[in-house]
């Protein structure tokens, strides 16, 4: 596998300023991420809400800029992109690869826009398709998310939810893209719509060789999809793991805490473990010093108030961990008091619940 | 909503929202006009634009035409069945003739109806010939008498004889267009500069921001009568009504200003915005094609909700004798007629254009209400 896209050091900070007499202060929603995205993966970013999953994902797709780092894509034709040098123009022919998926089916769509028009604009604007050209490609991507040719003369508020985000999946696979940046792409839909949309990624994926980064808070949804997850915390990665491996012994505390908080269905298996999330998300202003995580951590020690750990390879696993004892902790996985294998017979039956969570 | 929308729109717009293919100008129509009061106001301002366009050939007589004879005429009334001394009944339009009366205490000689005499009333009277509405020739009245030379005031005449109703109809010209332009006016700037600054923020935005404080912070009346005594005294008709256009358009900017910058603020984050400018939109196609039509609806409700604020501000300034000066004819100026109180006992009709005016601004108020509700379904 190619190496697609590669994010270095990227960091992003954002000024607060203090009103007429108060110092600004600096706010560090990002700090110096380092990932890379193979072609063909799905890689998922996981993190509690502030963490800093929807800053990256728009960063990598230059919808803000970073405050520091570089964005590289590496088209499958050869050849390194630095996406974070280019401006507004130079910028443009790369939209076609990288699309983007978003949350809130509601607001995404243009209401005064009839759907014909949103998959179309994408089209037009690159000038890539006219007149019967551009009416095929648009009508066969709809007819691709399961909208039919008669409907595509409304507007989106005729069309519900789940509808409304197949439309918006439209829009982006219609440049024919490689790389596909889904933020939060199914939380706001119904679990059973989520399901659908989810499977629909899934076969897109193969039809089209697409490559995922799947932006997601929930770990359901991230066991079912990802090949690959990164976990982020305060604008940190905190670990980075092929999917099975994070489920099946996590390597960083947080990791551990956010796979504890799994629901298990089953009241006799769930008896005498704790699911919460203990205490607060730190604010981001405020950064604790050390590790990020030593305030919630229940294995901290005073190396870890005093010095930041980085991510660095777990000696004898594919994961990466930040975590000064990744290698001597045993952390829980989500599987010990939830087997794998009845978590894949559940997806094996028609559409399935996504993710493992619901059994 | 779907039920009640359903019963009350007609089939069209029932299979319209069936199939999903109704534009959101569309809906909001729809949701328009099940607001009764709305849509009554929307017919008389309707009526009231009807009426200021075809001032010349509604008028029934020359707004500036005098006549010693009759002044302070009162009002004739339209009458239209009257019965003869020997029980016979005539039917038709008609009005009654004047005589003449002195007023034993005060030796005034003062005009009173003459029940007896009758003057028909001709619909489609021959005229002298005139332009409508400047441009087209015509030689026919809506109505008139059938001997021109007869006194015709339904509404009475003023200190120089002049018709009020010929007076009324030319002055809601003046009146309607004064508002209608400067609300205009108001929008270009408004949308220009409330634009820019919505749309790209940061240190323009607080600048403009900072300067619709400090105009709209400033008493308007004596912002007003200062701007309006500087004018000229030797400008033309048309100089002085441009003028004034443009000292209350001056005011009036900073609301749709804000306005406008409030929608563009609220859009600039919005998700669909986003998605266009990750299609690789330009600014100009961003804001031409998917902001602008999101808040058009808005803008049309906020300038509607402007205008009456226009035509009052006239009216204070003209009535105050500092905005249009005679020979214009404005709603303002004919209440200069009305100003003191010995008038005002002699010839109460003098009032009637304030009438006018608190007719079109109340139904102006009520059209724009609905039109923002309309507009906003959620902000209600």
């Amino acid at each position: 596998m190619s190496t697609l896209l590669r994010v270095e050091h990227v960091s992003k900070h954002y000024t607060l300023s203090g009103g007429l007499l108060g110092a600004e202060r600096r706010l560090d929603a990002l700090s110096d991420i380092n990932l890379s995205v193979e072609a063909g993966e799905t890689l998922a970013i996981v993190g509690e809400s502030g963490c800093g999953k929807t800053t990256l994902g728009r960063c990598i797709i230059q919808a803000q800029p970073v405050s520091d780092g570089r964005v590289t894509y590496h088209p499958l034709g050869g050849g390194d992109v630095e996406l974070t040098a280019l401006n507004k123009r130079q910028l443009k022919p790369w939209r076609q690869d990288i699309r983007m998926i978003f949350q809130d089916p509601m607001s995404s769509l243009n209401p005064n826009m009839r759907v014909f028009d949103i998959v179309a604009e994408p089209l037009r604007i690159h000038k890539i398709a006219k007149g019967k050209a551009l009416e095929d490609k648009v009508i066969s991507t709809l007819a691709k998310v399961g909208i039919p040719a008669e409907a595509v003369g409304r507007y989106p508020h005729a069309f519900s939810g789940g509808q409304r985000q197949r439309i918006g999946i439209a829009r982006a696979l219609v440049l024919d893209p490689k790389l596909v940046i889904a933020d939060e792409a199914v939380s706001a839909l119904d679990v059973s719509i989520q399901a659908q949309v989810l499977n629909l990624l899934e076969d897109l994926k193969r039809e089209f060789g697409l490559t995922y980064i799947f932006i997601s808070h929930d770990l359901g949804v991230v066991n079912y999809i990802a090949d690959r997850v990164v976990v982020m915390y305060l604008g940190h990665v905190v670990e980075n793991a092929p999917t099975e491996m994070l489920f099946e012994r996590p390597r960083h505390p947080y990791s551990e805490m956010l796979l504890e908080a799994l629901p298990i269905a089953d009241p006799l298996r769930r008896k005498g473990r704790s699911t919460e999330l203990r205490g607060e998300i730190p604010y981001l202003g405020n950064r604790p010093k050390g590790c990020p995580f030593h305030t919630r951590c229940k294995y901290a020690e005073d190396r870890c108030r005093a010095e930041k750990p980085v991510l660095r390879p777990v000696a004898g696993t594919a994961q990466e961990a930040a975590c000064h004892f990744a290698e001597t902790l045993t952390l829980k996985g989500a599987y010990e008091d939830n087997p794998p294998q009845v978590a894949s017979a559940a997806l094996a039956g028609a559409g399935g619940l996504p993710g493992r969570a619901g059994q | 909503m779907a039920e009640t929308s359903m019963s009350t729109s007609g089939a069209a717009a029932a299979r319209a929202k069936r199939s999903g293919r109704e534009s959101q100008m569309g809906l909001m129509w729809r949701r328009f006009r099940q607001h009764k009061l709305a849509l009554a106001s929307l017919w008389i301002v309707v009526a009231f634009y009807v009426v200021a366009l075809l001032a010349e050939f509604l008028a029934p007589t020359d707004p500036s035409a005098y006549s010693a004879r009759y002044t302070y005429a009162p009002p004739q009334g339209l009458h239209f069945i009257a019965q003869n001394d020997d029980g016979s009944w005539v039917f038709g339009p008609y009005v009654n003739g004047y005589k003449t009366e002195i007023d034993p205490v005060a030796l005034r000689r003062t005009f009173v109806i003459d029940e007896e005499k009758r003057l028909p009333v001709q619909f489609l009277a021959p005229s002298k010939p005139y332009l409508l509405a400047g441009v087209i020739p015509m030689s026919v009245k809506l109505f008139g008498l059938e001997n021109p030379r007869d006194p015709l005031y339904i509404l009475g005449a003023d200190r120089l004889g002049r018709d009020l109703l010929s007076r009324l109809i030319h002055g809601t010209r003046i009146s309607l267009s004064i508002g209608l332009a400067g609300v205009t006016m108001s929008l270009f700037f408004g949308i220009i500069i409330g634009g820019f600054a919505g749309y790209y923020g940061g240190w323009f935005d607080s600048a403009v921001m900072r300067v619709v404080e400090f105009i709209r912070s400033m008493p308007t009346i004596p912002l007003w009568l200062g701007l309006a005594a500087a004018m000229p005294k030797d400008w033309s008709a048309l100089q002085t009504y441009f003028a004034i256009t443009l000292i209350l358009s001056l005011i009036g900017w900073t609301e749709l200003a804000r306005v406008v910058r409030g929608r563009f603020l609220s859009l600039r984050t919005e998700d669909f915005v986003t998605a266009a400018r990750l299609d690789g939109a330009s600014d100009w196609r961003i804001i031409t094609r998917h902001m602008v039509p999101s808040f058009t609806s808005h803008i049309i409700a906020a300038a509607t909700l402007a205008i009456p604020g226009m035509i009052l501000a006239e009216t204070a300034l003209s009535f105050l004798g500092l905005g249009l000066q005679a020979p214009i004819v404005s709603w303002g100026t004919l209440l200069q007629d009305a100003q003191n109180i010995r008038t005002l006992a002699t010839a109460p009709w003098l009032l009637t254009p304030g009438i006018c005016v608190v007719v079109i601004i109340l139904a102006m108020n009520f059209f724009g209400d609905g039109l923002r509700d309309a507009a906003d379904p959620h902000g209600r």
